[in-house]
């Protein structure tokens, strides 16, 4: 796909900031060679009281990304437009880079069936990665899962209401690969020109090693499930319920390293293990069902609880205690959130605020010891709270009654916090005696403060919220043979929520950094069935 | 069972076989990437290589002037503290790197031929000088440092803390390993260290051993700087041309931080000197750059060092200015001491009117010659009239003659230490002179905003305690290096 960006060379945005022009054209492609042959063997006569499945296969993914770009800035001439390059004032830089990775598998599987009422499956796969250096390419997924669909068992013909109700365990490991290519590698970088080194009447272009874990490899989930698919009333409400439990180790995280271990202050690497356990709900009903012309409802539920804990830092992973992560706006090098073993990972890492009368005191805070501090320091940091929700519940309803028709989403979050740090970045009277100031966060009148406290725990606020995510109304007619519909949808439609800022959902990993707020869409037309 | 139904089974299994018994190699080498793997197959690599070692004392990154930053996160910014501890681990890292990647094992087995070998020796020597350098910087600013080598293998492990003193003895056995291996001075070599820039650091490390061993060599101190001062360089006859956008020409400048207005940028380095010591009502195309950074200027006590008919103050910018600092965010408070300018001593500008030509002089002769005085002071052997001779050397380029010139009985250790003040200001030895002297906390000198913040009270300074003569670890590394104890007092 190609894409051009042109900017003449007499806007104000191009004169300011010197580029006087620019071009840029790029023209990334993909091509992806996948190759997938595997074997299915059924025999056709019962194997005892069942029937045996076989599955053995083979898969093999290619990737070669090639990413070429061309810019030029400095542009003599405008009367070319986004079509080709005029002279420049500076050489035009163009860049050529390829990409590739592979993945490529064994798998088997074997299924046994007793009369669709017993189920039981075990199956392995055994992937090897390109992004593994040599000794950790491979990695060995098996799997088993067991299924009882009980409503097929004779004594349940007696109980016509339960249409459909199985009981089903498993067990599996995965691998997760998906991060970035070369990772196993130390790369050399070059220069831009205008970054060489000078030595005696030479310019030389420096190259640069980049920090590596050549050991790296796969990270894995061992996922435990339990759970019940039912069916009641011919399926007029159906659903599921689901335990899980998922331990996973060799967590590959991008984390700073202690100066001097690598060859720069952070590395892609295997940091440890954690676990996330928690259940799912979901149900579905067909609440009304008036027919054509009656009124007609269908809805879902679903929630989710999740709980999460770090369980360990590899002791060989970084040699450290705690990891922190989550950078934000302000200070330098300022980090909000920790990896640390017993607390969920990414949870804040702050100290906590001392209050008087309701108010923030400035620079005062309740340290481990429940002495009151003057510094935010080792003896005050604690993990607390965490930006992952403890409960996620969904709800959603369809209604329709004649020619009119209404359906709705809802979405809430419970006990998930953010880190407002808009608020702590433009909070304080400091700001407004820099030579270029801000506009300041309102919370500056509740806390009063001076000078910036980014480590207070003051902006670590909850983020619950309840979202209607879509409301759609339509309004369905015939008109001369043909079926005609009227419709309004909103997205967005609005959040219930006690956070102070702008969208408890904005920032990433719960960093709420004055993202670009999420809009709310109307649309509104007409279509029409040929 | 019917026989025929194997039949497609048996076509499909062994296009399944021939299928994947090609292809069960997961591997894939970087094409477009250049990796450890390929990197050395060019034989100009290893320059390209020692190169940013040099590179990591002038640019930020792999990007002029911003951009692809070696150090995540903090770099680019001003956490002086924070950046200058990643800094030096990232110079060692760098330095350590070349050496594991130009043993000779590794050189054998990529088949380097004889020539290239013996340029790598050199190399070598100088990724163990510029190594060398960055340990300094470690012992003197934080003390108690991890020491980590080419032998220690990369990895993620969090290195043991060492002392001040092992560091010391090593970095002093390291330069008298590899000084005579150096390159030789001239303009050919411009820019890489040589073998009076490894005398000079060793100067200096023997100069500061009583700070950083607790037992002083000022025979040393004093060997060194005479080394130095037999070598080739010979003072400026134009002390201001240290300063300028040829600087690069100067006689004088025994190792400089290398900058360009076109093919080194940086924001910082003397980029930064430049900009920033220019504001109020200066004209700053008269420093050949394009606009003033309204930040540095003079504290009173610097500029009361200067007596009247030294020339090396005609650079300091006096019209609008006040000599007292009463408060920092004034840029009219203080004396504007433009001293590196980016104006060539034949009256040009610099090639950028943003990102200067100048280079950073780290070490130059005029130095040798005032550690030369004040080892000799110390009683580090050498002559006394000497030491006199030197010292008027410098005078009488001052002054343009000798008016300048002091007697025997000036020359005291308190005159050097203001001498050093004149002479080398604004060229990095302040703070470590001051501790030497005993002077840098406590209240025996007080100078502007000592021991205040920006928003203090008492601009006169107050008194500190000595825990300050050494900076904080960074309290993120105290987390990611368990090793690690923090200084006392912090």
């Amino acid at each position: 796909m190609n894409r051009v960006t042109f900017y003449p060379n007499n806007i104000h945005l191009e004169t300011k900031n010197g580029t006087d022009g620019s071009y840029y054209r790029t023209a990334p492609s993909q091509t992806n060679t996948v190759l997938e042959t595997y074997l299915d063997y059924r025999p056709p006569a019962n194997l005892g009281p069942g029937n045996l499945g076989l599955t053995g296969g083979y898969s093999y993914a290619r990737s070669h990304a090639q990413y070429s770009s061309i810019s030029a800035v400095q542009l003599n001439s405008n009367l070319l437009g986004d079509n080709g390059i005029p002279p420049t004032g500076i050489a035009p830089v163009p860049i050529d880079t390829v990409t590739e990775s592979k993945l490529i598998s064994f798998f088997g599987r074997a299924e046994y069936n007793i009369g669709d009422r017993y189920l039981a499956t075990v199956s392995v796969r055994r992937d090897g990665s390109s992004r593994f250096g040599p000794g950790n390419q491979w990695g060995n997924f098996p799997a088993a899962s067991i299924g009882w669909r009980i409503s097929r068992e004779p004594f349940m013909s007696g109980i016509p209401a339960i249409s459909d109700l199985k009981l089903r365990a498993s067990w599996g490991k995965t691998g997760n690969q998906a991060f970035g290519d070369y990772l196993q590698f130390s790369t050399y970088q070059g220069c831009n020109p205008k970054a060489q080194v000078q030595f005696g009447s030479q310019f030389i272009c420096p190259f640069r090693p980049s920090a590596v874990d050549t050991t790296i490899k796969w990270e894995s989930t061992g996922t435990w499930d339990v759970g019940l698919d039912y069916g009641i009333m011919s399926g007029r409400f159906s659903g599921a319920i689901d335990w899980y439990s998922k331990h996973t180790d060799n967590l590959i995280f991008t984390v700073p390293v202690a100066a001097g271990s690598n060859l720069s202050n952070y590395v892609t690497t295997n940091i440890g293990s954690m676990r996330n356990w928690g259940f799912e709900l979901d149900l579905n009903a067909r609440l009304l069902d008036g027919g054509p012309g009656g009124l007609s409802w269908t809805a879902g539920f679903n929630a989710t609880h999740n709980a999460n804990e770090l369980l360990r830092i590899n002791p060989n992973a970084v040699g450290a205690s705690q990891i922190l992560v989550g950078d934000v706006a302000g200070g330098v090098g300022t980090k909000i959130q920790v990896l640390e073993p017993g607390q969920p990972i990414n949870s804040f890492f702050v100290c906590q605020q001392q209050y008087q009368n309701g108010k923030p005191v400035e620079g005062k805070y309740i340290s481990l010891a429940d002495t009151v501090a003057s510094s935010c320091d080792a003896a005050s940091l604690r993990a607390y709270h965490d930006p992952a929700p403890h409960w996620m519940v969904g709800f959603s309803s369809s209604m329709a009654y004649h020619h009119l028709d209404l359906s709705f989403t809802l979405r809430a979050w419970l006990g998930n916090y953010v880190y407002n740090n808009v608020a702590s970045n433009l909070g304080d009277y400091q700001e407004l005696s820099r030579s270029a100031p801000y506009n300041l966060s309102t919370s500056v009148l509740q806390t009063g403060f001076l000078a910036p406290h980014y480590l207070s725990d003051y902006y670590v606020e909850k983020g619950s919220f309840l979202r209607m995510d879509n409301i759609t109304v339509g309004y369905t007619f015939p008109w001369e043979g043909r079926q005609l519909r009227f419709f309004a949808n909103v997205q967005n439609a609005f959040t219930v929520t006690g956070y102070s800022g702008v969208d408890p959902t904005a920032g990433l990993n719960g960093i709420d950094n004055n993202i670009y707020p999420r809009s709310r869409i109307l649309t509104s037309g007409l279509s029409v069935q040929f | 069972m019917n026989t025929s139904q194997w039949k497609p089974l048996g076509i499909a299994a062994a296009l399944l076989v021939l299928g994947t018994a090609g292809c069960t190699d997961p591997t894939v080498a970087p094409k477009s990437t250049v990796t450890g793997a390929n990197f050395f197959d060019d034989p100009g690599s290893y320059q390209a290589f020692l190169a940013k070692i040099y590179a990591g004392l002038a640019l930020s990154g792999q990007s002029g002037p911003a951009g692809q930053p070696d150090i995540s996160g903090i770099d680019e910014a001003s956490a002086m503290v924070v950046a200058m501890y990643y800094r030096i681990y990232f110079q060692v890292g760098m330095a350590n790197e070349f050496l594991r990647q130009t043993t000779d094992d590794k050189l054998t087995a990529r088949g380097v031929g004889s020539a290239l070998r013996t340029q790598i020796q050199q190399y070598r020597a100088e990724a163990r000088f510029l190594r060398a350098l960055s340990y300094w910087h470690g012992i003197d600013l934080f003390g108690n440092i991890p020491l980590v080598t080419e032998k220690d293998a990369i990895g993620t492990t969090a290195p043991k803390q060492s002392t001040r003193v092992d560091i010391y003895n090593y970095v002093v056995t390291e330069l008298n390993a590899i000084k005579t291996q150096l390159p030789a001075p001239g303009a050919a070599t411009y820019g890489r260290a040589t073998g009076p820039a490894a005398d000079m650091l060793l100067a200096e490390l023997y100069l500061n051993d009583s700070v950083y061993t607790g037992t002083a060599n000022w025979a040393g101190a004093l060997t060194e700087a005479q080394a130095v001062i037999g070598s080739a360089y010979t003072l400026d006859l134009n002390y201001h041309h240290l300063f300028m956008a040829d600087n690069n020409t100067s006689p004088e400048i025994i190792f400089a931080i290398t900058q360009d207005g076109v093919r080194t940028q940086t924001y910082g380095g003397v980029t930064f000197l430049v900009h920033a010591s220019v504001g109020g009502s200066m004209n700053a195309r008269n420093y050949g750059i394009d606009g003033g950074w309204y930040g540095l200027r003079l504290k009173p006590e610097a500029y009361a060092l200067f007596g009247s008919g030294d020339g090396r103050t005609s650079t300091f910018y006096t019209t609008g200015q006040s000599v007292v600092v009463d408060t920092i965010a004034s840029f009219n408070r203080g004396i504007a001491s433009p001293k590196f300018t980016n104006r060539t001593s034949l009256g040009d500008s610099g090639s950028n009117p943003t990102f200067v030509d100048t280079d950073f002089p780290v070490f130059r002769l005029g130095e040798a010659y005032l550690i030369y005085a004040e080892a000799q002071l110390r009683g580090g052997g050498g002559s006394r009239a000497q030491a006199l001779t030197y010292v008027n050397a410098l005078r009488e380029r001052a002054y343009g003659g000798t008016a300048g010139d002091i007697t025997d009985p000036t020359l005291t250790l308190p005159f050097i230490l203001a001498e050093r003040g004149r002479e080398l200001l604004w060229e990095a030895h302040r703070r470590t002179d001051l501790i030497r002297y005993g002077l840098f906390t406590g209240s025996g000198y007080l100078w502007a905003w000592k021991g205040e913040d920006p928003h203090g009270t008492n601009p006169a300074g107050v008194a500190t305690a000595a825990t300050r003569d050494l900076y904080p670890l960074p309290a993120n590394e105290l987390i990611a290096n368990p090793n690690l104890r923090q200084n006392p007092g912090y």
